[in-house]
Formats: structure tokens, sequence, C-alpha cells
């Protein structure tokens, strides 16, 4: 991109009332970070949930619990944290004027995201194999472990609308980047869809121990 | 400014001039300007307010007779339901904050619009579809539960649309949330050179500190409205007992949001209010600071006492304890705003035009609903009263006698600012002095059979308590009269009113700086702050000599 | 490797590998029996993630506190609602 290309391009990423560029990605940062801040009180009222029922009946929920699958959610947390990792390169590194670098970094949190949910597919399908799909054909005992499975779809569930959600928003960042339509560099869009994302994984990072890592030890 | 704020006279601005120009529906429909925006908010909460209205005025013609003999038992729980709906969510929520909040907000920061302009506009898209699924689950027949869906009558039993009236109200709080990042944005990052935080008017620290609820209790309804319809569509058993699921777990979750709303509905009245106070009474707030610190102690305070609603509900004694204490705290705040207002007024020189009227009405009203809130806090006494007409009179006291006093009393004093027009004087100070009558004749019975034992919800009632329910009745058909009035004689403005000068009022605020109405970019050039809010007189001069009527001296009698 | 790459890569994959050690440690723990014990390490090592992710990744650490108290207040009244729930929850009598 030619210098002289740049400062129109990066005119049409300003908008009304914003009179500098910098400012206005500051805005959108903050405002992500607020709509962040409401995003994580609404799973809170899952997590809430979880923890009052893990309280009130605590042998059914982790017998529940032993049926999760360990490996598909481990696997699930490494794939999203290097999700996460990808999306602050591709960030950072437009910020920086690498162009072509935060390209393939969005492209690679693109597929890391697809592969979350490719095997959150394969888990949700061994899931109602083994009995557990609540509203269907739940038949677990203790009866109050089907507490855990309902905070596990819905939870699980929501949290898959949501990696989709930023899976769009992150393609159609690559999209319109690559038609050059977009300046990487200087667009308040990237910032805030990644903050989006870390925010997505950061749910999942609490959702981990709540789901998977109950009742191994004994 | 040093000098005293003078009314200007009439210069009248032509209107391709202003944000009312090019009337394309389109340009209406797709626009971005702040202004237009809410004017499209102010057009969906009268509707809503009259499908609310409606709802109420059918089962109040019902609580005539001791008999249900007007209604079946299944219309009067349908109805009383979407009164509830409407009202809560599609009316008082959105009201002041969309409304006069979104046309205010960046001209009394002295900005050109919010932080995300689109983002504005898809709010308001956002509550019409809201608006849209709520409105055709009454069509379809309504929802039966209350507007508090409490379980498992909701998820279970209820043969009503639940599911689909939890559907719109979930995108409604979208709205909500959305509304609140872009005035949280807005205040932070859009104000004019000199606006620091300590200079702002109280109504734009009322719209921070309210939006900063919104997007924190929100997402929690949002989240239980969710849980709810799961449950009943798809069979999840969150909160079915025969499964080990809990309730009251449903409550914790409904009230965690639930409490907060009521003061989402209260600090926007409480900012417009020290607007029109401090206007017509020509001083400066009495304590700014405290009045900032009451609000955002209101906001914070006001996360805490949710299970003040769930006394009765099966919660442990020593939470309710806990519950009781902290709501004891989240009055002393609000008592502060009171105290503060009245001092406010004190050695003013008062008028009482109709804004006054209704933002006075507020005050005493408001005093009112919240002293009754402190009888509900003490558990002793809530266990009387829980469910009876008292907690009905109780928050109607605050959100009809506070809040959508305060609607009305911004309404009419930004009305020229918003329009260009003025409105007719007279008839305005009579609606609003017999809608504070017909309001106290509507609601002061209910207190009193309440506490007598009437419960609520109930169509069918023993006679004793009919000579209430007849006066509240027939307070309430001229309080729908009080209401109906502004709508004639604000509408017959906009065509034959007065033209508007640009500060009717006299009146400080950014807002008035610019012309009535407004220009699409707010202000004709870039303002710069010097001073703080509310500098109706210079320090240490006492006010300048006006065309005003002079105050009969202190005890003396003409 | 071009320098604003290394500066870009280093910090974020250093993050990227404490993350993974974290994860490391936490599912491992959860299989040796600890008890009760077992639960808080896992949401303490969550925590600590959260906390990686946060400050590395969403610039937490910036100058300017508008993103912190975002973050901070956020948290308080996530940490209210979870306290005085319970608070109703495990004060309850026998048939609570």
């Amino acid at each position: 991109m030619s210098d002289a290309a740049r400062p129109l391009l990066a005119m049409e990423a300003l908008r009304e009332p914003w009179e500098e560029l910098e400012r206005q990605r500051e805005a959108a940062s903050f405002g992500m970070w607020v709509f962040l801040a409401s995003e994580l009180l609404f799973f809170s009222g899952l997590f809430v949930s979880y923890a009052v029922y893990r309280a009130i009946f605590p042998e059914a929920m982790i017998a529940g619990a032993r049926h999760a699958d360990f490996f598909y959610g481990t696997l699930n947390t490494a794939i999203l944290m290097t999700s996460s990792l990808t999306m602050v390169l591709a960030s950072r590194g437009a910020e920086a004027g690498l162009r072509r670098f935060a390209l393939w970094c969005l492209a690679a949190t693109i597929l890391l995201g697809l592969g979350f949910v490719v095997v959150k597919g394969f888990e949700y399908a061994k899931d109602i194999e083994d009995h557990l799909l609540v509203g269907y054909n739940y038949d677990l005992k203790p009866p109050e472990s089907v507490l855990f499975w309902c905070f596990y779809w819905v939870s699980t569930g929501l949290h898959a609308v949501h990696v989709s959600i930023g899976i769009a928003l992150i393609a159609q960042l690559l999209i319109q980047g690559l038609r050059s339509a977009l300046p990487l560099q200087t667009t308040p869009q990237l910032g805030a869809t990644a903050l989006y994302w870390h925010l997505v994984d950061t749910i999942w990072i609490f959702l981990y121990p709540c789901i998977y890592l109950v009742g191994r030890a004994s | 400014m040093t000098e005293s704020v003078m009314a200007t006279g009439p210069r009248v601005r032509p209107l391709k001039d202003t944000y009312l120009n090019k009337g394309t529906v389109a340009s209406w429909l797709l626009t971005t300007d702040h202004k237009r925006i809410a004017i499209l908010y102010m057009a969906s909460i009268t509707f809503f307010f009259f499908i609310g209205g409606a709802a109420a005025t059918l089962f109040r013609i019902e609580l005539f007779t001791p008999q249900g003999d007007f209604l079946s038992d299944d219309a009067y729980n349908r109805l009383f339901t979407i009164h509830g709906v409407v009202m809560v969510w599609f009316f008082l929520i959105p009201a002041i904050p969309t409304t006069l909040g979104n046309f205010i907000l960046p001209l009394a920061i002295g900005a050109k619009d919010v932080a995300f302009p689109r983002l504005n506009l898809f709010s308001w898209y956002l509550n019409i579809t809201g608006g849209v699924l709520t409105t055709l689950t009454i069509l379809l027949g309504g929802v039966d539960t209350g507007w508090t869906f409490y379980t498992p009558y909701s998820t279970l039993f209820s043969n009503s649309y639940v599911a689909l009236a939890a559907a719109g109200v979930f995108v409604t709080g979208f709205s909500t949330i959305a509304t609140a990042v872009n005035f949280i944005t807005t205040i932070h990052m859009l104000r004019a050179p000199g606006m620091t935080w300590f200079r702002l008017p109280l109504f734009v620290w009322s719209l921070y500190t309210v939006s900063i609820i919104m997007v924190l209790a929100t997402p929690v309804l949002a989240m239980v409205l969710l849980l709810i319809a799961v449950e009943r569509v798809l069979g999840v058993p969150i909160f079915e007992p025969t499964r080990g699921g809990d309730p009251i777990l449903f409550q914790h979750l409904f009230w965690f949001y639930s409490h907060p709303a009521v003061y989402i509905m209260l600090l926007p009245p409480m900012g417009v209010v020290s607007e029109i106070i401090t206007c017509f009474a020509r001083r400066r707030v009495f304590g700014y600071a405290a009045m900032v610190w009451a609000l955002a102690g209101i906001a914070v305070i006001s996360f805490f006492v949710w299970g003040h609603h769930m006394f009765v509900a099966g919660i442990s004694p020593y939470s309710a304890l806990v519950f009781s204490f902290l709501s004891y705290m989240v009055a002393v705040p609000s008592a502060i705003k009171v105290f503060n207002w009245t001092a406010t007024m004190y050695r003013g020189q008062i008028t009482f035009e109709a804004s006054m009227i209704y933002a006075l009405g507020f005050v005493g009203l408001f005093t009112m609903g919240g002293l009754t809130g402190l009888f509900l806090a003490s558990i002793p006494i809530d266990i009387h009263v829980t469910d009876t007409y008292f907690v009905v009179a109780h928050f109607h006291y605050i959100m009809v006698g506070g809040s959508v006093s305060a609607f009305f009393g911004g309404l009419h004093y930004w009305w020229p600012k918003i329009t260009g027009r003025m409105y007719p004087e007279a008839w305005a100070r009579f609606a609003a002095i017999l809608m504070f009558f017909c309001f106290n004749f509507t609601f002061f019975p209910q207190f009193i059979m309440g506490y007598l034992g009437m419960p609520r919800r109930y169509h069918v009632y023993p006679p004793e308590f009919q000579v209430y329910h007849v006066m509240s009745s027939a307070g309430a058909s001229v309080l729908a009269a009080a209401y109906l009035l502004p709508m004639f004689y604000l509408g017959r403005s906009l065509l034959w009113g007065e033209k508007a000068p640009d500060n009717p009022w006299g009146a400080t605020g950014l807002e008035w700086q610019t012309t009535s109405p407004p220009p699409r970019d707010n202000f004709a050039r870039p303002l710069r702050v010097d001073d703080g809010p509310y500098c109706y007189h210079p320090e240490e001069t006492g006010p300048e000599a006006e065309p005003r009527e002079p105050h009969r001296p202190q005890g003396t009698y003409v | 490797m071009d320098k604003r790459v290394k500066e870009v890569l280093l910090p974020n994959l250093g993050a990227w590998v404490v993350l993974m050690v974290l994860l490391g440690i936490t599912a491992g723990s959860a299989f040796i029996p600890l008890g009760s014990f077992n639960t808080v390490i896992n949401f303490a090592i969550a925590a600590l993630k959260g906390l990686t992710v946060a400050i590395v990744f969403m610039s937490l650490k910036r100058p300017d506190p508008l993103l912190r108290l975002a973050a901070i207040t956020a948290f308080v009244f996530l940490l209210t609602f979870f306290a005085l729930t319970l608070a109703d929850y495990l004060t309850r009598g026998p048939t609570g």
C-alpha cells in the first residue's frame, strides 16, 4: 500500500462523531470492554446456578460430571487458548503494520475456532449416545445429577453460539482485509473483535474446571 | 459564563436548518442522528404506554365489584401480567434514557452525537423486535404468570405463551445493554473541552450511573429468561423441584436483575428533577458532590438488596437479615437526594411552570413511596404486607408518582428544545395538578387496603375492600384523562404552538446554547466549558433584577 | 525473522506457554485425590489463566485506568452475586 493511499483509507474508517481515528479506536475498545462486562454477567447466572447446585447436591453433581469427556474438553481448551494467541498476534501484528502476518493469523484463528466447533460436535454426538441429552434420553443415576447436565448443555451450547459469532466476525475481518477494503492497521473493528474472542476464551477457561475436572480423582 | 442566565427572546430558525428537515420515511428509519432516534423511541414508548394502560383500565373496571363479573379468572391473570411486562420493560425502563437521554445527552456534554450512532439505531430496532414479539404474545392470548414469571408455574403449568413473552423481553434487554454501552462510552470520551466530570449536569450523571446498572444487571435477566424458555420448550429441568431443581434459585436470578431494574427506572427521573428544580428555583443544586455520590451509591447498593423480594419465599433467615439491613442502607442516598432538592429550593426564586409542578410532585410522591419501602425492608412488617396491595401502592408511588411524573416534567422542560414549539402553559399546569391529585386518589387507598389484608393479583375479594377499590378505580379513570391531556395539547403545539426561543426558561446547560430545535450537528461552533453546572448567579452576588413577580416580603399580609 | 514479527510474537508466545503449562497442571492435578483442595486448585489456576489472557492479550496493562475500571467493576458485582446467593443456600436449615 502506498503512503499516499494509506491516509485515504484511514479516513474511511473514521466515522461521525469522531474527529481522530486514534480516539475512535480507543472508544471501540472501551465500548467492547463495557459490553464484555455485560457478557461476563450474562454467563454469571449459569455459574451461580452451578455453584448453588454443587453446594446443595455435591454427590449428585460429581456423579454427573464423571461422564463428561476429559479428552475432548482438554483438547478444546488447548485449541481455544491457542486461537487466543493467534488472535492477539493478528491484532498486534496489524498494529505494527505486518499486514500479511496479521491475515495469516486471522486465518489460523478461524481454523482453530472451527476446530473447536468440530470437536464439540463429536463430543455432543458421544454425549447423546451415552444418554446424557437432558429432555431427550437422559437416564443417569442419581436423578439430581441431571442438574449438572442441564448446566453442561446450556453453558456449552451458549458458548458455542458465541464461538460461532466470533468466527463470523473474524471471517468478516479476514475477507475485508484481503480485499484491502478495510485498513487492518487502523480499523477499530480489529481490536474490538480480538477482545470479544479473548472473552470467549476466558469463559471457556472457567467452564473447563466446572465441567471436566470434577470427580476425576475418586 | 459570568452573567446570570436570562431567558432569550424569540429567534426563529427555519426548519430546514434543523435536524427536523428532510422528512422522508427512509431518512427517519435509517437515521443515525441521536435526536431522530430519540423521536423514534418516543413513538414506540407511547404505543406501549397505551397497551399497558389499556390492560390497567380493563382490570380496574373489573375491580369495581367484589365478584368476578367483568373478566374471567384467566383473562384477569393475563391482563395484570401484560400490564406489568409492558409497563416495566417497554415503557418505564426505556422511557427517559432512550427519549430524553438520547436527545439531550450529546447536547448536554457538547458533543455532536453519541459514541456509536449506528449502534444507537440498532438499539431501537432491537427494542422494536422485542416489542413485536411481545405484541404477538398478547395477540395470541397473552401470558398469565405475572411479570415475575415465577417457576414452576411458568415453566411447567402455565398454558400461555411464556417462551414467546420471554423472548420478547430477552431481545429488548439487549437494546437496553446497547444503549448503556453507548452512553457510558459517550460520557467518558466525548465531553467538550473543559467539561470535567464534576462539571457535568446531574442529568448526565444519572444517565451514566443508570447505564452501569443496565450493563451489569440486564444480562442476568437475559440468562434467567433463557433458562425458563429452555426448561419450557426443551425440557431442561433447571428449576424443576421433582428433579432436584430449586424454584428459589429462579427467584434469586430474577431479582438480582429486577431489583437494580427498579433503580434503572428511578435514576434518570432523579436526574431530570435535579435539572428542573435548579432551573425554576434559580439556584445551583445544594450539595452537588453529594448528589453525584448519592447516584453512584444507589447504583452500587441496589445490587445488594434483591433478597428483600424473597423474605417469605424460603430463603434462610440469616440471609434475609443481611438483605434487610442492606435494604435500609440503600434508602440513605435516596434520602440525601430528597434533602438536597429541598435545600436547593430554600431561598430560591421559585416559579411554578408545569415541569416544576411535575418535579415537585416527584419529590413528594417519591418520598412517600420510598418511606413505605422502608416498611417493606423490615422483615416482620413485610411478612404481614407482602403480596398485598401495600406493595402494589409502594411501587406505584415510586414508578408512577415518581418516574412517570418526572418523565412528563422532563418532556415539558425540554419540549421547546426538541420541537422548537412552546406548549400552552395553563393547560400543562392543569394537567400536572390533576395528575397529582388523581394519582393520590388512585393509589393511596391501596396502602390502606393492603395493610388490612387485600391480596394483590386477586380479582375476587371480600366486600369490605370494595370502598377502597372503588376509590382506586375512580381515581384511575380520571388519571387516565390526565395522562391523555398532554398528548392533546403537546400534539397541538407541534402545528400551532408558539415558536420557541433558544432558551425559553433561562436555564443553564449546554443544550440551551444552541437553537430550538438544534441543527443536525448540534452546535454551530465548537464549545469550551469554563464553569460548573447551574451557575444561575455568579459567586457572591444575588439575583439580578428581572421582570418577574416580586416575592411577597415574609411575615406581612397583603 | 523480521524484527517487528519477533517483537509481536515473543511476549504473546510466552503467555501462551504459561497458559499451556497451567492447563497441564490443572488437568494433571485433577487426577490426584486431594479432596476439596482439587476444586480450589482448579479454580485458582483458571483465575491465573484468565488473568494472563486479560493482562497480556487484552491489554489491561495499558496506562489509562479505564479498562481496568470496567473489568474490576464487573468482577466485583460478579463476586457479590455469588456471595449473597450462596449466603442463602449455605445457611439454610436441614430441610432447605
